[in-house]
C-alpha cells in the first residue's frame, strides 16, 4: 500500500473517531452564521416594515436604508466583526488541540498507534490536519449556508463571498496558530490537567514575561522611553497566539481593504508552520513511557520550571513592593513566589505531597536566577541608563522635545469603505518616521545631560525609594522651576538598530545645542508636518484669529507664495524669538485629503449640506502659529487684505472681565480697598471665597477705553498664546474679551475670547484691584525660555 | 529471527529490562515469563517498536525495530489491556486493521468472529474482558503476521477459550510458520503450548531454553529405598533435590532417562517410578541450580 493513500484511509479512519468534534463545530457554527443571519434579517424585516407603518411618506429612503442595514449585517456575520466565530475559532483551536493528541497520554493507547505499522510522521500529521479540516469544512460549509440566507434576501454572493472568504482564510490562520501552541503543550505534557496548566503557561508566558520586563524598566530605570514601552506592548498583545489572532480580526476590521490583512496573515500562517514542525520533532521524540506523566521530557522540566518560578517570584516581589513600598514586604512576596510554585510544580510533577520540597537545590536555582535577574535590573550591570551612542556607530537621530513642537498634531484623514476618519499619528511616531537628524556633537550634547540627570534622578528613586513612592509627589527642586523638558531620543545606529531613550534636560542649560538643532533643516523638517507640503497639496488657506475662521481668498499661485513664505519663515524661527514672541494668528494649509474629509463630515452631521463644508468643522484639522517675525508671512496676508498684526480694537470690545483666583496659599486681600472702582460707572468688582472679579465696560469714556486698551496690550488671546509654550504665560488671571454684539441685550452676554496675560507684571491698577502680587505667583507662570524667576 | 541485543530500558530509577541477550526462532511458541514487573511487558512493548530501548537492539531478522514499519506490519501486538476505539464495533475494528495490514484476511475474520459466537456489530465496549481478548486474538491472527506478541493474552480465557486459540495458533504455525511471542506469570498457561522459554526477573533473563531439552534432561523419581538406604547415597545420580514423605522419597536429578533408571535399579530400591516434570518444577529446580530461590521469586 502506497503511503499517499493508506494516508488518506487513516484520515478517514480518524474522522470517524472524531466525529462528535466534526458535530459540535458544525452546531455552533451553524447558530453563529446560518440561524445568526436568518434571525437578524427577520428582525431587521420587521423592524423595516415597523418604519414603513410609521413613516409613509418616504418609502424610498426607508427602503434604502433597509438595503444599508442588510448589507451591514451580512459584513458583521461573514466578516470579522462576527466575534461569536471568533469566539468558536478559539474554542475549538483549544479543544481539538488538547484532544487530538490526548491518546498520548493513555499508555494502553500509546501501545495501540505505536505497534502499528505506520510512520509517526503520518500517524501525527493525520490527527493534525484533521483537526485542522474539521473546523475549516464546518466553517466552510456555514458560511456557505449563511451566504445562502443573505443571498435569498438579496445581498449578492459577489459582495459576500470576498470579505467572507478573506474571513475565512484570517480565522484559519488564527486557527493553526493557537491549535499548534496547543499541540505543543499536549505533546509536552503526560496528562490532561497538566496540558491545560502547559497551555496556560505557553499562551500567556511571553506576554506576562513582556510586562514585567517593562514593570522591571520602569521601577529600576529611568531613561525608559514611551516608544520602548510602546513597543513591548505591541510584543506583549501579540505575543501570544490568542491576541495574535484577536488582533488579526480587529485590524481585519479596521482595514479599508480586507486584502491588505494577508501580509499578517501569512506571518500567522508561517508561525503555524512551524508549530507545526516543532509537533512534529516532538511527536517523533516523545517517548512512549511518558504516557501518563506530568512532563514528557525530562530534559525539559528544569527550564520550564525555571522560568515560569523565576517569573513569579520577581512578580510576586514586585507586587509586594507596589503594595507596601517597603523592601521587607518585596522580600517576603519573592520568598512566597519562589516557595510556593515550586512547590506545586513539584506537586504536579510527581505528583506526590511527600515531595513538596523535593529538588530544594532547583529551588535554589531559581531563587538565585530570579535574583540575578532583579540585580541586572537593580544595578543596571547593561549600562541601560547610560547608554549614548559613540560618533563611530551613529547614524542619524531622531529628537522629539516636546516644548518645541507644542501646537502640532500629527494625523491624517482615513477612508475605510465608505467612511472617514482622523488618524491620529503620535508625536514620537511622526517624529521618528520622519526626523533624520545627524549632528552627532548635539546628540551627545543632549544624551550626555540626559544621562547625568538620570545618574542624580535614580538614586533618588532607588535609595529614597520607600518616600518617593509612597509620597507620590516631591516639591520641585529649584532646578524645575527653570525649563525643563522630557527629551526622546530615537539612536539609529549603522548597524541597522534603533534605540529608544528619554531624558528630562533643563533646556536652558543646553540652550546652545538646542538652538543649533531648533534652527536646522533636519530638526524642523522632522517635526513640522507643514514644511513638507507642496502647493498642488494646498486647496486653500484660512485664517483664525480671535476666534473667527476666516477663508482667505487667494489664487493659486497666491497660496503656493503664501505657503512658500511660511515654510521660509518657519525653517527660520530661532528658539530666541520663541522665547519673546506671542503668535499673532493661526493659519490653516488645507490639504486635498483634509478637504475631502472635511467636506465627508459636513455632510455627514448636517444632512441635505450642499455646500463645500462648514467652517466650523476647520477645528478638526491642524493649524500653524504666524509669529511677529514672520515677516515674509505678514506681508502676503497683508497683501491680500488681512491685519494679521493688528491687535483687537478697542472699539469693537463691549467690555472685559477678569477674574484672580485666590492661590490656595499665600496672598490675602482686602477687597475694600477697591470699593471706589466698585462704584465707578464704567467698572465693577466682585468678590466670593475662590477669587476676585473686575469688570470693566466699554462705555465709550476715555477712561475705560484706556484701560482696556492696557489690558489688551498686555495679553493675547489665549489660543494662539499657547501654541508657544516656550515664552512666558502668566496663568494667575483669566481674561474674557467681549466683542460688540448688536444681539447681546447686555454686554457680558455677547461673543468672548479668552486672553492670557503674556508678562509676570500687569497693569498696576488690575493688579490693585484684583489682588495679584507678582512676587508670590510664581507657581502659576510658565517662563518657557525667559529665565524669568 | 528475533534477537534482543544486549536490550535495556530504564524507567527513570528502575531497570525494567536489564541487558538481556535471547533469540526466538521463527516457527516455535516462545514463551517469556517472570513475575509481576520481571520486564516481560516492558520487553514486548520494544520487541513491538512501542518502546526505544536505552542500550542494545531488539531486532527481527537482523533489522531494528523501532520507527521500522516493514518489519513492524510482521507482527501483530496484543498488550495486557488492549485499546479498542470508543463505541467500535469487531467490523470497525476490522476495517481499520485491514486499513494498516494489507494481508489482513477478511473473511478468516467473519468466519473466527462467528465459531467464537462475537457479533460483529456488537460494541467492543459491551464485551466481557474474556471476549475483548478473544476480539484481539482473532484480530491478531487474521492481520496475517509472520509474529504475534500476547501480553497475558491467556489471562481471561476460559479453559475451553485457551484451548481454543491454542489450536489456531498451531494450526497458523503449521499452515504459515508464525511464530507467537507469549508473555505470561502463570507457568501453567504455557506449559503445553511453548517450544522455547525465556525466564525474566528484575529485567534481566535467568535462562533461555528449549522446554523439550529441559524435560529431557531433569526428571523427577519417586522411590521407597531399602531401609538402611538414603536417596543420598545413590550412587550415579546427579541430585537436585530431595524430599522424603516417610519412607517415600522424591528426588529430582539430572540426567537421562537411561541413566537414571540404570543408576535407580543399581540401588535395588523397593519401588521406583518416574514422573514427568510440570515446567514449574523445571524452573525451580533449574533457577535453584543457577542460585535462584525460585519459590520466592515465582509463587
Amino acid at each position: 500500500m502506497t503511503s499517499k493513500s493508506l494516508f488518506f484511509k487513516l484520515m478517514r479512519e480518524d474522522i470517524k473517531r472524531r466525529l462528535w468534534a466534526a458535530g459540535l463545530a458544525f452546531l455552533m457554527f451553524f447558530f453563529g452564521m446560518p440561524v445568526a443571519a436568518a434571525m437578524s434579517i427577520s428582525s431587521l424585516k420587521q423592524s423595516y416594515e415597523r418604519w414603513l407603518r410609521n413613516s409613509t411618506d418616504m418609502p424610498q429612503v426607508l427602503w434604502e436604508r433597509y438595503q444599508t442595514s442588510l448589507f451591514e449585517l451580512a459584513d458583521s456575520i461573514l466578516g470579522s466583526g462576527n466575534l461569536f466565530s471568533v469566539f468558536i475559532v478559539g474554542l475549538s483551536a483549544i479543544v481539538l488541540g488538547l484532544t487530538g493528541f490526548h491518546f498520548l497520554h493513555s499508555k494502553k493507547q500509546v501501545d495501540f498507534y505505536n505497534s502499528l505499522p505506520v510512520r509517526r510522521e503520518i500517524l501525527f500529521s493525520v490527527k493534525y490536519l484533521n483537526g485542522f479540516l474539521i473546523v475549516f469544512c464546518m466553517y466552510l460549509l456555514n458560511m456557505l449556508l449563511a451566504a445562502a440566507v443573505f443571498a435569498a434576501n438579496g445581498v449578492g454572493i459577489d459582495y459576500t463571498f470576498g470579505p467572507a472568504f478573506t474571513t475565512m482564510i484570517a480565522h484559519m490562520a488564527g486557527f493553526l496558530l493557537m491549535y499548534g501552541l496547543m499541540t505543543v503543550a499536549v505533546l509536552l505534557t503526560g496528562n490532561f490537567f497538566v496540558s491545560i496548566l502547559g497551555g496556560l503557561v505557553l499562551f500567556f508566558y511571553i506576554p506576562l514575561a513582556v510586562l514585567l520586563g517593562r514593570a522591571m524598566m520602569e521601577l529600576f530605570f529611568v531613561t525608559v522611553s514611551y516608544k520602548q514601552t510602546q513597543q513591548m506592548m505591541t510584543i506583549a498583545t501579540h505575543g501570544s497566539p490568542g491576541f495574535y489572532y484577536g488582533n488579526l480580526m480587529q485590524e481585519l476590521r479596521d482595514l479599508e481593504h480586507s486584502a491588505q490583512i494577508f501580509p499578517r496573515v501569512g506571518m500567522a500562517l508561517l508561525a503555524a508552520l512551524v508549530f507545526f514542525g516543532i509537533c512534529l520533532l516532538l511527536y517523533k521524540l516523545r517517548p512512549s513511557e511518558a504516557a501518563g506523566k506530568s512532563i514528557a521530557f525530562r530534559a525539559v522540566k528544569f527550564p520550564i520550571k525555571l522560568l515560569v518560578v523565576s517569573m513569579i517570584a520577581i512578580a510576586m516581589g514586585l507586587i509586594f513592593w507596589a503594595a507596601y513600598y517597603r523592601m521587607s514586604w518585596a522580600a517576603f512576596g519573592f520568598l512566597l513566589g519562589v516557595v510556593i510554585p515550586h512547590c506545586l510544580f513539584e506537586i504536579i510533577c510527581y505528583p506526590d505531597f511527600k515531595k513538596l520540597f523535593a529538588n530544594l537545590p532547583q529551588m535554589g536555582i531559581c531563587a538565585v536566577a530570579a535574583l540575578a535577574v532583579i540585580g541586572i535590573f537593580r544595578y543596571d550591570m547593561f549600562g541601560y541608563d547610560e547608554y549614548l551612542p559613540g560618533e563611530s556607530s551613529f547614524q542619524s537621530a531622531a529628537v522629539n522635545m516636546s516644548g518645541l513642537r507644542d501646537w502640532t498634531e500629527y494625523g491624517m484623514p482615513v477612508k475605510t469603505g465608505d467612511k472617514m476618519s482622523w488618524l491620529y499619528v503620535s508625536n514620537d511616531d511622526y517624529v521618528e518616521e520622519n526626523m533624520i537628524f545627524t549632528d552627532y556633537s548635539v546628540i551627545k550634547e543632549l544624551g550626555e545631560a540626559g544621562i547625568a540627570w538620570a545618574k542624580e534622578e535614580k538614586p533618588r528613586r532607588l535609595h529614597d525609594g520607600d518616600a518617593y513612592y509612597a509620597d507620590g509627589y516631591s516639591e520641585p527642586s529649584e532646578q524645575e522651576r527653570t525649563y525643563s523638558s522630557h527629551i526622546d531620543i530615537c539612536y539609529r545606529l549603522k548597524n541597522g538598530r534603533t534605540v529608544y531613550r528619554n531624558y528630562y534636560v533643563d533646556v536652558n542649560e543646553l540652550r546652545q545645542a538646542v538652538d543649533r538643532m531648533y534652527a536646522s533643516e533636519e530638526y524642523k523638517k522632522g517635526v513640522y508636518p507643514i514644511l513638507s507640503y507642496t502647493a498642488d497639496n494646498v486647496t486653500g488657506i484660512y485664517t483664525v484669529k480671535n476666534s473667527e475662521i476666516m477663508k482667505i481668498e487667494l489664487n493659486e499661485e497666491e497660496r503656493a507664495k503664501l505657503l512658500a513664505a511660511y515654510q521660509e519663515d518657519l525653517a527660520e524661527m530661532t528658539l530666541a524669538g520663541r522665547a519673546v514672541e506671542t503668535p499673532v494668528m493661526s493659519l490653516r494649509f488645507l490639504t486635498i485629503a483634509e478637504h475631502e474629509y472635511l467636506r465627508w463630515i459636513s455632510h455627514n452631521r448636517r444632512s441635505g449640506f450642499n455646500g463645500d463644508f462648514e467652517l466650523d468643522d476647520m477645528n478638526q484639522v491642524n493649524y500653524v502659529p504666524v509669529y511677529p517675525s514672520f515677516t515674509r508671512t505678514l506681508a502676503l496676508l497683508n497683501d491680500a487684505g488681512i491685519d494679521a498684526g493688528a491687535r483687537a480694537s478697542v472699539d469693537d470690545i463691549a467690555g472685559i472681565r477678569l477674574y484672580h483666583d485666590v492661590p490656595s496659599k499665600g496672598y490675602s486681600y482686602d477687597y475694600d480697598n477697591h470699593y471706589d472702582y466698585a462704584e465707578s460707572s464704567y467698572a465693577s468688582t466682585q468678590t466670593d471665597k475662590d477669587g476676585v472679579t473686575l469688570m470693566i465696560e466699554n462705555d465709550g469714556t476715555a477712561e475705560s477705553r484706556k484701560k482696556i486698551e492696557e489690558i489688551i496690550a498686555a495679553s493675547a488671546p489665549y489660543a494662539e498664546a499657547n501654541m508657544n509654550g516656550l515664552q512666558l504665560l502668566n496663568h494667575q488671571i483669566s481674561i474674557e474679551v467681549y466683542f460688540k454684539d448688536e444681539e447681546a441685550a447686555v454686554w457680558t452676554e455677547g461673543s468672548s475670547v479668552t486672553y492670557q496675560f503674556t508678562d509676570v507684571e500687569i497693569p498696576d491698577f488690575a493688579a490693585q484691584i484684583l489682588g495679584y502680587d507678582s512676587t508670590s505667583v510664581s507657581n502659576r507662570i510658565s517662563y518657557g525660555l525667559s529665565m524669568q524667576k | 529471527m528475533i534477537e534482543a541485543i544486549n536490550l535495556t530500558k530504564k524507567f527513570d530509577d528502575i531497570m525494567a529490562v536489564d541487558h538481556i541477550n535471547a533469540k526466538i526462532k521463527d516457527g516455535f511458541v516462545f514463551g517469556l515469563i517472570g513475575t509481576n514487573g520481571a520486564g516481560k511487558s516492558t520487553f514486548l512493548r520494544m520487541a513491538s517498536g512501542v518502546l526505544k530501548p536505552d542500550e542494545g537492539s531488539i531486532q527481527i531478522d537482523g533489522e531494528d525495530v523501532y520507527e521500522n514499519t516493514k518489519i513492524k506490519s510482521r507482527f501483530f501486538y496484543i498488550s495486557d489491556d488492549q485499546h479498542f476505539f470508543g463505541n467500535a464495533t469487531p467490523q470497525e475494528l476490522m476495517v481499520f486493521y485491514r486499513t494498516v495490514y494489507p494481508g489482513f484476511d477478511v473473511p478468516r475474520f467473519y468466519h473466527l468472529l462467528e465459531t467464537f459466537g462475537l457479533p460483529k456489530r456488537r460494541k467492543v465496549s459491551t464485551f466481557s474482558k474474556g471476549m475483548k481478548k478473544q476480539v484481539s486474538v482473532i484480530l491478531g491472527l487474521c492481520a496475517n503476521t509472520d509474529y504475534i506478541f500476547c501480553d497475558e493474552t491467556f489471562d481471561g480465557l476460559d479453559p475451553v477459550m485457551r484451548q481454543a486459540v491454542k489450536s489456531l495458533f498451531a494450526n497458523d504455525m503449521s499452515e504459515r510458520n508464525l511464530t507467537p511471542i507469549i508473555a505470561s506469570h502463570n507457568l501453567r498457561e504455557l506449559e503445553d503450548i511453548c517450544d522455547h522459554v525465556g525466564l525474566l526477573h528484575k529485567g534481566g533473563i535467568l535462562l533461555s531454553k528449549d522446554l523439550d531439552d529441559m524435560k529431557l534432561n531433569i526428571h523427577k523419581i519417586q522411590c521407597v529405598l531399602k531401609p538402611e538406604m538414603k536417596a543420598e547415597e545413590i550412587k550415579g545420580l546427579s541430585t537436585l533435590k530431595i524430599e522424603y514423605r516417610g519412607s517415600l522419597a522424591t528426588i529430582t536429578a539430572r540426567g537421562s532417562k537411561e541413566e537414571i533408571e540404570a543408576a535407580m535399579r543399581s540401588c535395588e530400591p523397593l519401588f521406583f517410578e518416574l514422573i514427568p516434570l510440570s515446567l514449574e518444577e523445571i524452573f525451580i529446580s533449574e533457577t535453584e541450580v543457577a542460585g535462584y530461590d525460585i519459590k520466592k521469586l515465582i509463587f
